[in-house]
């Protein structure tokens, strides 16, 4: 019997194909909408933790920041020698680093394409756990003597030099010839430049390279961020005579910032997806009414035979069911390939489980059962009489 | 010994409502069919004929009236009760054939078995048994569009015959035939009249009543003449 009504309905739906898909097409974007939700919500959750866990909540992103009030005005900066006064006047803090940034170019492919050419102190590495993949760091020495030397991201190591090894090659960066001496790993790192498309270079090189020798941004670590986060106020308030100059965010901060976002996309898909799911349960409503219509004798011929009311029912809601799973498992197709493109250009991998292919079905089955039902009562209550009527 | 009785109809009326104003189609009809009788009820397009053809067929319930068939009081019957008594008890042949076009000859056949819930294997068997009967041996397989009408009536009879009824209601089976293929029906009814199947059918042809033994006239929703040859 069973077999009969799951057979019964597949050929009703084969019977009309084109029907069958643009009715369920409001079920498949609605499932697809929740599945990206769900795998790139849950991915990008993920990578933040793990963001988190590699570099530590305990370092604080200290930057300057234009003046509202008077925009016009310069921004604050700092120079090297305010690190040593940082080192000295607070005890908490225990790394003091900073990141000098500015912007070189070079020609490929008809056109200028810049990246970041980041001035450091070697401190920066262990803070922002930079390793090299190939070659080695730049050195206290290096920082000493002005060394012409760089460390390349991955992502600007193969743009630099497609065709052979970056390394021990020449840069030219404002003019003058730097060495490769070592390529970066790839790092998650989220909080500022993308370093992946960077070049490392020793930051008293980089203040005599560039016009401007202003720092702008530093990173610290300190035993504890809310005591290091009052002492490095105490500083840029003594220092500048003023608040509202400067911003103090700790890693965590950035991070939850970042959390928002995914909030926010997370919302949208939801959205989508129950508006979905709601216009497509409409539709497979009215469908099954039409279907209903459409075949009025061979429910009286079924009645005829023998058919209960309840057969009759049975058979409708089936086919709403079927018709709404299989918007549900297109749906977790789709949902599943758009998962995997998006994080491909995200760069994180989606998380996609048999937990959710099994909400989708659950979702579809329910859909399929409170949309089915009252075409199911209208079917059972036809009037089997319609057999004995000639047309 | 007199044969036993397969349906009773006392004083059965039935009106419909529409817009709100009742028609009355049936005045009051008795009548009673014996195991065995192979009964026509013949009248104009109007008499009433159809519905009572619901009626002995439990498709629907008399407005007032008694209906008694296999000693069982139908218009007391709820609706589960009335499909299990056409799934066991009435095979339909229509006009029209009424075969569905989506299911193969054979599955036509099974329909009435699958809701007796008897399983596949079995239900392939006695379709291919009653098929052969109506000669069409071999055919299973073909849509009923594959088919011609005389072909399609035979498996509209088949599908009748599969349940094992106790009564054949036929509604103007040659209707869609011509003459030769009428024919040819009509002789698988004498046959099935002959090895003891009761069978009632409805016709407003005064040839059809050539193979029964019994023929009623109906008209204005009352009967006017009950006649054996």
């Amino acid at each position: 019997m069973t077999r009969d009504i799951v057979e019964t309905a597949w050929q009703s739906l084969r019977a009309h194909r084109l029907r069958t898909g643009l009715s369920v097409l409001g079920i498949v974007i609605g499932i697809a909408s929740f599945s990206i939700m769900y795998s790139v919500g849950e991915a990008a959750r993920q990578k933040t933790i793990q963001a988190l866990k590699e570099l530590g909540g305990d370092i604080l992103r200290v930057s300057t920041k234009a003046d509202k009030d008077r925009p016009n005005r310069e921004e604050i900066s700092l120079n090297l020698k305010d690190l040593a006064t940082i080192q000295a006047t607070c005890p908490n803090v225990l790394d003091v680093s900073p990141e000098f940034t500015n912007n070189a170019e070079f020609f490929r492919a008809g056109k200028f394409q810049s990246f970041n050419v980041i001035g450091v102190l070697p401190i920066y590495f262990s803070m922002n756990k930079i390793q090299v993949a190939r070659g080695h760091l730049i050195s206290d020495h290096d920082l000493q003597y002005y060394l012409p030397v760089c460390l390349l991201g991955e992502e600007l190591a193969v743009e630099l030099f497609p065709e052979k090894e970056a390394l021990g090659q020449m840069v030219p960066i404002n003019g003058y010839l730097l060495k490769v001496v070592g390529i970066m790993k790839k790092t998650e790192r989220l909080a500022a430049e993308d370093i992946n498309r960077a070049a490392l270079i020793p930051i008293t090189l980089a203040q005599r390279l560039f016009p401007t020798k202003k720092i702008r941004t530093i990173y610290a670590r300190g035993k504890d961020t809310n005591i290091s986060t009052a002492e490095l106020s105490q500083f840029f308030y003594r220092r500048f005579g003023e608040e509202q100059r400067f911003e103090i965010q700790s890693q965590k901060l950035i991070l939850e910032t970042q959390q928002k976002s995914i909030k926010i996309f997370e919302y949208v898909l939801w959205t989508i997806g129950s508006i979905s799911l709601l216009v497509g349960g409409i539709g497979i409503m009215n469908i099954m009414l039409v279907s209903v219509t459409e075949r009025v004798r061979e429910i009286g011929i079924r009645r005829a035979v023998g058919a209960t009311k309840w057969d009759i029912k049975i058979q409708f809601m089936f086919e709403s069911i079927l018709l709404c799973l299989l918007g549900g498992l297109g749906g977790a197709t789709l949902g599943f390939l758009a998962s995997r493109l998006i994080s491909r250009s995200f760069q994180f991998s989606p998380v996609f489980s048999g937990k959710l292919l099994l909400l989708a079905i659950s979702i579809a089955t329910v859909l399929g059962i409170v949309c089915g039902t009252y075409p199911a009562v209208r079917a059972a209550n036809q009037d089997p009489t319609i057999v004995l009527r000639y047309e | 010994m007199k044969p036993n009785e397969s349906l009773r109809l006392v004083n059965i009326k039935k009106a419909y409502h529409s817009g709100g104003i009742e028609v009355p189609v049936l005045y009051g009809v008795d009548l009673q069919v014996f195991e065995g009788e192979f009964v026509t009820i013949m009248g104009a397009s109007g008499s009433g004929k159809t519905t009572l053809l619901n009626i002995i067929g439990c498709l629907d319930r008399p407005s007032s009236g008694a209906y008694f068939f296999q000693n069982r009081q139908v218009e007391k019957l709820n609706d589960d009760e009335l499909s299990d008594l056409r799934r066991r008890g009435i095979g339909f042949v229509f006009q029209s054939f009424n075969l569905l076009p989506r299911l193969t000859a054979g599955s036509n056949v099974e329909l009435p078995l699958v809701y007796q819930e008897i399983p596949g294997p079995r239900r392939k068997e006695i379709a291919a048994s009653v098929l052969e009967q109506v000669g069409l041996k071999g055919k299973a397989h073909r849509l009923p569009g594959e088919l011609s009408g005389g072909e399609q009536q035979r498996v509209a009879i088949a599908r009748a015959l599969a349940a094992q009824p106790k009564m054949l209601l036929a509604d103007e089976p040659t209707g869609n035939l011509d003459s030769k293929t009428g024919k040819e029906v009509m002789e698988i009814f004498n046959n099935l009249h002959k090895s003891g199947l009761t069978i009632v059918m409805v016709t407003h042809s005064q040839q059809m009543t050539a193979f029964s033994d019994r023929t009623i006239l109906i008209r204005d929703g009352r009967i006017v003449e009950d006649q054996s040859p």
